[in-house]
């Protein structure tokens, strides 16, 4: 119980003379007040073995013959405190547990651990304006409320704990601070990760600058120690949208070019724009329509393949607001993969019971927006031996009666060996490079995809 | 006299002294200095000089771990630190001379 109590006082007396200190940075405080604690216990335990009044503080310093080599030499205090229970007087304890009338008041204590170090005294300069004073007493405040806690055992051993953490929290200072000047240098996009060699280079400068202000160290003028707090503040303002908008670009992938994330999971994606429907043509250069599209598995290309998301694919031309819509098959079923996608007018749909956009009856899709009126890009076509879909030079009639999909697929490698020349020659062409790959095959209406055996 | 004042002048050497003879911690320098005679030594005053010194090169540290308690901070001198003692015995001798010739006491420095 008195050993306990002793402990308290000696932790709490240590804690105050540290907060004398604390003006030095918390490394000088660290190197001042290391082991405070057990030299103050083994100094009480000295007091109390040795029997001397206490009563003259300071100038009374007298030792029994047993106050060196005995048990309690070296522990911490306990042992010493506890023999004194045995040896002395309750009264005489209970006084020494008051430490300032043995070490004298804490700020003294600290002053003279200063100069004994050949340090400049530390908070012995009272602030003068309102501002800092008031900070100043709202410190002291806190740092006292603390050091209630503190003074007990679990909140001394969650200090220190938390004391051990604080180099982790000056590293993330500076990253945290680089991070927010990178992104307002960069128009507002957040990250923590420093894109390219300079950027952390720059992100590993500020770390060491704030590790070495949480040393106390790299702060010749004053208005430094302001400039620390000020970026402990942005740090933690900004550590949360930062790691928030860090992990959607870890789970979204970022565009450094557009500054915005997003590599899509569904779509088709020209240079990192979603496209919004295919124009093919034929090997000639002319437009081709309803053709259908698939890739290496055989899985229709849908330009939004969750197709319920279409409501949301409207894009204006003119003035005018277009809806994409799908082809009806022979079967029913609304394809998605027959391009060019017929585009309706917004007025021309309406809306159906879940929410989803049907063309109006009667309306007619909107003219098609071809790209080219002809493709500027003539592909020369090798002999054909017998392909299937030779006949379709034109385009109509294909309609929806065509095979599914899963048919063609089994033939579709052979039209790889002409668009694999394609793309390289235009833009347009290389557009819709992907698309055109699959579907130049079985699409009937690629007159010129003839199938090439060794494709 | 307040002999506070004189110590000052002379802890660097005196805790030089203490650790010359085997190293000790922070406690355990102020209880030698005060069984050689020092009362009046402050523990705050040891603990920063020691600080010093140590800062100073004149003194090495390590840590031990003790029977019971927290790790005791263990001091011991360098080769500077004699060499700094060696400088300031001398000159702690000839300022005793003078100042017992000057106050007109018997007494030599020992």
């Amino acid at each position: 119980m008195t050993t306990a109590t002793i402990d308290a006082r000696v932790r709490g007396y240590a804690e105050a003379v540290r907060l004398h200190l604390a003006d030095l940075g918390p490394d000088v405080v660290d190197e001042l007040a290391d082991g405070l604690e057990a030299d103050l216990a083994e100094a009480v335990a000295d007091r109390n073995l040795g029997l001397v009044d206490h009563g003259c503080g300071l100038a009374d310093r007298s030792y029994g013959p047993s106050g060196d080599g005995d048990s309690g030499n070296g522990d911490s205090g306990g042992t010493g405190a506890r023999t004194a229970t045995d040896a002395a007087d309750l009264t005489d304890l209970t006084d020494l547990t008051d430490l300032t009338a043995i070490f004298g008041p804490p700020a003294r204590y600290a002053a003279e651990l200063c100069a004994a170090a050949g340090l400049p005294e530390a908070a012995a300069t009272p602030r003068a304006t309102g501002l800092s004073a008031f900070v100043e007493r709202a410190r002291g405040r806190w740092d006292r409320g603390w050091a209630e806690v503190t003074a007990l055992p679990a909140g001394a051993a969650l200090r220190n704990f938390v004391v051990s953490l604080r180099p982790f929290g000056w590293v993330a200072r500076g990253w945290l601070v680089a991070a927010v000047l990178d992104g307002l240098t960069r128009g507002s996009f957040w990250t923590l990760v420093p894109r390219h060699g300079i950027a952390l280079f720059w992100f590993l400068v500020a770390v060491v600058v704030s590790v070495q202000w949480g040393r106390g160290r790299w702060q010749p003028w004053r208005w430094v120690k302001g400039l620390a707090v000020v970026a402990s503040a942005v740090a933690l303002i900004g550590v949360v949208p930062l790691s928030e908008s860090t992990a959607n670009q870890a789970r979204w992938g970022w565009d450094p070019n557009s500054g915005t994330s997003g590599v899509p999971d569904a779509g088709v994606f020209v240079d990192g724009q979603q496209v919004l429907n295919i124009f093919p043509y034929d090997a000639e250069g002319r437009p081709l329509e309803n053709v259908q599209l698939f890739d290496d598995q055989g899985r229709p290309i849908q330009l939004n393949p969750a197709g319920d998301g279409w409501e949301s694919q409207v894009w204006s031309v003119d003035g005018l607001w277009l809806r994409p819509f799908g082809t009806l098959s022979e079967d029913g079923r609304l394809r998605w993969n027959v391009f060019p996608l017929p585009e309706f007018a917004e007025h021309d749909v309406e809306w159906d019971g879940a929410g989803f956009p049907w063309p109006l009856p009667g309306r007619e899709p909107q003219p098609i927006r071809w790209p080219f009126a002809l493709s500027p890009v003539v592909i020369p076509v090798p002999e054909p031996e017998e392909g299937p879909v030779q006949d379709a030079a034109g385009t109509d009639g294909v309609e929806a009666e065509q095979p599914d999909g899963e048919a063609p697929t089994g033939e579709a490698p052979t039209g790889e060996a002409p668009t694999g020349e394609a793309p390289a020659d235009s833009a347009p062409a290389g557009d819709g490079e992907e698309a055109l790959d699959e579907g130049g095959g079985d699409g009937e209406g690629a007159a010129g995809v003839a199938p090439q055996p060794e494709g | 006299m307040d002999t506070t004042q004189l110590l000052k002048g002379v802890l660097d050497a005196a805790v030089l002294a203490v650790v010359h003879d085997e190293d000790g911690y922070g406690y355990d320098v102020v209880r030698r200095l005060r069984q050689a005679g020092l009362d009046d030594v402050g523990d705050a005053s040891v603990y920063g000089t020691l600080r010093r010194l140590y800062a100073a090169g004149a003194l090495t540290s390590y840590v031990l771990p003790s029977e019971e308690g927290p790790h005791r901070k263990y001091y011991g001198i360098t080769p500077l630190g004699r060499s700094m003692l060696t400088t300031q015995r001398k000159e702690w001798q000839v300022f005793a001379e003078t100042l017992g010739t000057l106050l007109g006491t018997e007494r030599t420095a020992a």
